[in-house]
C-alpha cells in the first residue's frame, strides 16, 4: 500500500483503466505544479499562489494524490488565514518528489 | 442520440478524467476557461444538454459563467453542475445561490456523479415538457375566455339591432391606430409616457370589444329609439358607461385577471364618452387623466358610428366623418391619436369598405 497515491481510489475514477490514469500522472508530472506554487510564494504573489494551490489541491484529489492534496489543501487555507506556509512547502516538495518517484515505478 | 455535455475546467487532467468518466454515455464538448465555455455557447451557439463547471480558473471564474449561462433565456434552463475542489461552504451556497443544479467535490465518486448527472438531464427535461404543454393549455384557456368575452359582447350589439360587425370594425381599427403609434419613431415620447409595451397594446386592442358591454343595461325604448334622444333619455343611454364598468368589476372579481386585460376592459368601458376637454361623460375626466385605453378607442368608436347607419342616424361619407374627428382634435379627442389617426385614415376607409354592415 502506498503512502502517497491511492492508487485503488484514483483507479476507480478513470473507470479501471490503468493506461489513462498513468497518462493522466504523466501530465501531471509534467505539470510542475508544486515548482509553479513555489515560484509564486518567492515572488510574493499571493493572489495567484493561492489559485495555484488550489488547483493543485482539485488536480491532486482527482488522481487520488492523498499526501499532495492534503498539504495543497493546508497551503490554500494558511494563504486564505494569513498563516505560515514555510514549513508546509517544506513538506510538499518532499511528498511531491516521492509521489512522482511512486508514478514512475507504477 | 446522445447527449452533450460541456466540460468547463483550466486544468487538462480533470477535463480528460470527467469526458473519459462520461464518454460511455454521452459526448463532451471541453472548453479550458470561462470564456472559452462563453464562446462555445453564444458563438458557436452550440447547446449541451448539461454543463460541468468549475469554480477557480484564471480570468472568468466559474461564478461568473454560471450568471453569464443564467441570464440568457436561451441558456438558463440548461442544468449546471459545479466540480470544484473548493470545500468551504460559502462557495457552496454561492453556487447553488446562482442557479446551479448541484454542486460535486473534486474528490468524487465516479457512480454519484454520473447519476446526479443523468438526475439533473433528466429533471431539466420533465421540467422543460411541463412548461411547454403549460403554454399549449394556457393559449387554449386564453382562446377560450377570449371567445367567450366576444360572445358576451356579440349578444349586446344584437340586442342594439346592429349588425355585429362594429365591435369587428373597431377593434381593427384601433389595432391599425395602436400599430402605427408604435412603429412610427416620432410618437416614440409619447409611447413612452403612455407605459404602452408590445404586450399592452395587443391587450388593449383585444379589450375594445366589450367597449360597449354596458348596453345590455339600457331598455330596449331608449336603446332602439329612432331619432334623437330626449335630455332624460340621453342621461340614461349614458348610464352604458358605468353599468360597463360594474359588469367587468363582477367578471374581475369572478376570473381574477390572469389573462391581463380585464383591467383595459373596464377602463374602455368606463371611460371611452369622456371627452379630452373634460366635458364628457360619466366622470368629466380631461387630457390624459382618461386612460390611454379609453381615449384611443373613443376616436375609433365615433369614426365607426359617423360611417355607418344608425337607428339616430343616416351614414355619413368617410370625408365628412375625418373633417369631423379633425375638428374635435384636442376638443373631444387626444391631439396626438387625431394626428396618428389622419395618417392611416385611407386604411381606414378600405377596411371600412371590406367591414360594411
Amino acid at each position: 500500500m502506498s503512502k502517497y497515491i491511492d492508487t485503488a481510489g484514483g483507479l476507480t475514477r478513470v473507470g479501471g483503466n490503468m493506461a489513462l490514469y498513468k497518462k493522466l500522472l504523466g501530465k501531471f508530472k509534467d505539470g510542475n505544479y508544486r515548482e509553479r506554487l513555489d515560484e509564486l510564494l518567492r515572488a510574493g504573489n499571493k493572489e495567484e499562489a493561492m489559485a495555484m494551490a488550489h488547483t493543485l489541491k482539485g488536480v491532486a484529489a482527482n488522481l487520488s494524490l492523498t499526501e499532495v492534496n492534503s498539504l495543497a489543501l493546508q497551503i490554500e487555507s494558511a494563504l486564505k488565514n494569513e498563516g505560515a506556509w514555510d514549513e508546509l512547502l517544506a513538506r510538499l516538495a518532499e511528498a511531491s518528489d516521492a509521489t512522482l518517484r511512486e508514478i514512475e515505478e507504477l | 442520440m446522445r447527449d452533450l455535455v460541456l466540460i468547463v475546467d483550466d486544468v487538462d487532467i480533470n477535463r480528460m478524467l470527467l469526458a473519459n468518466i462520461l464518454e460511455d454515455e454521452y459526448d463532451t464538448i471541453e472548453a479550458s476557461d470561462g470564456r472559452e465555455a462563453l464562446s462555445v455557447l453564444f458563438e458557436k451557439k452550440i447547446r449541451p444538454t448539461a454543463i460541468l463547471l468549475d469554480i477557480v480558473m484564471p480570468g472568468m471564474d466559474g461564478f461568473e459563467v454560471i450568471q453569464e449561462i443564467k441570464r440568457n433565456p436561451e441558456t438558463e434552463k440548461i442544468p449546471v453542475l459545479f466540480i470544484t475542489a473548493a470545500t468551504d461552504g460559502e462557495s457552496e451556497s454561492r453556487g447553488l445561490r446562482y442557479g446551479a443544479a448541484d454542486y460535486i467535490s473534486k474528490e468524487f465518486n465516479v457512480d454519484v456523479v454520473k447519476t446526479r448527472l443523468r438526475n439533473h438531464i433528466s429533471l431539466a427535461r420533465y421540467q422543460n415538457e411541463l412548461e411547454s404543454l403549460v403554454e399549449i393549455k394556457t393559449a387554449e384557456l386564453t382562446r377560450t375566455y377570449d371567445q367567450m368575452l366576444e360572445a358576451f359582447a356579440t349578444l349586446v350589439e344584437y340586442r342594439s339591432l346592429e349588425s355585429g360587425t362594429h365591435i369587428k370594425r373597431t377593434s381593427m381599427l384601433s389595432e391599425l391606430l395602436i400599430n402605427r403609434l408604435m412603429t412610427d419613431a416620432k410618437y416614440k415620447t409619447y409611447v413612452a409616457e403612455q407605459g404602452l409595451t408590445p404586450s399592452k397594446a395587443h391587450s388593449i386592442v383585444r379589450a375594445t370589444s366589450l367597449h360597449d358591454i354596458g348596453k345590455i343595461g339600457i331598455t330596449d325604448a331608449i336603446l332602439l329609439k329612432p331619432g334623437r334622444l330626449t335630455d332624460e333619455e340621453f342621461e340614461e343611454m349614458k348610464k352604458h358607461t358605468v353599468i360597463g364598468g360594474k359588469i367587468i368589476d363582477g367578471m374581475l372579481e369572478m376570473f381574477g385577471d390572469s389573462a391581463g386585460y380585464l383591467a383595459f376592459c373596464r377602463e374602455i368601458a368606463y371611460y371611452h364618452h369622456e371627452r379630452w376637454d373634460g366635458i364628457g361623460y360619466p366622470t368629466k375626466l380631461a387630457g390624459r387623466d382618461i386612460p390611454f385605453s379609453a381615449r384611443l378607442l373613443s376616436i375609433v368608436d365615433v369614426y365607426d358610428a359617423l360611417v355607418n347607419q344608425r337607428c339616430y342616424k343616416p351614414p355619413f361619407s368617410h370625408e365628412e366623418a375625418m373633417e369631423i374627428i379633425t375638428e374635435s382634435r384636442g376638443k373631444q379627442f387626444d391631439p396626438v391619436l387625431v394626428d396618428v389617426f389622419v395618417e392611416v385614415a385611407d386604411k381606414f376607409e378600405a377596411l371600412e369598405g371590406r367591414l360594411k354592415d
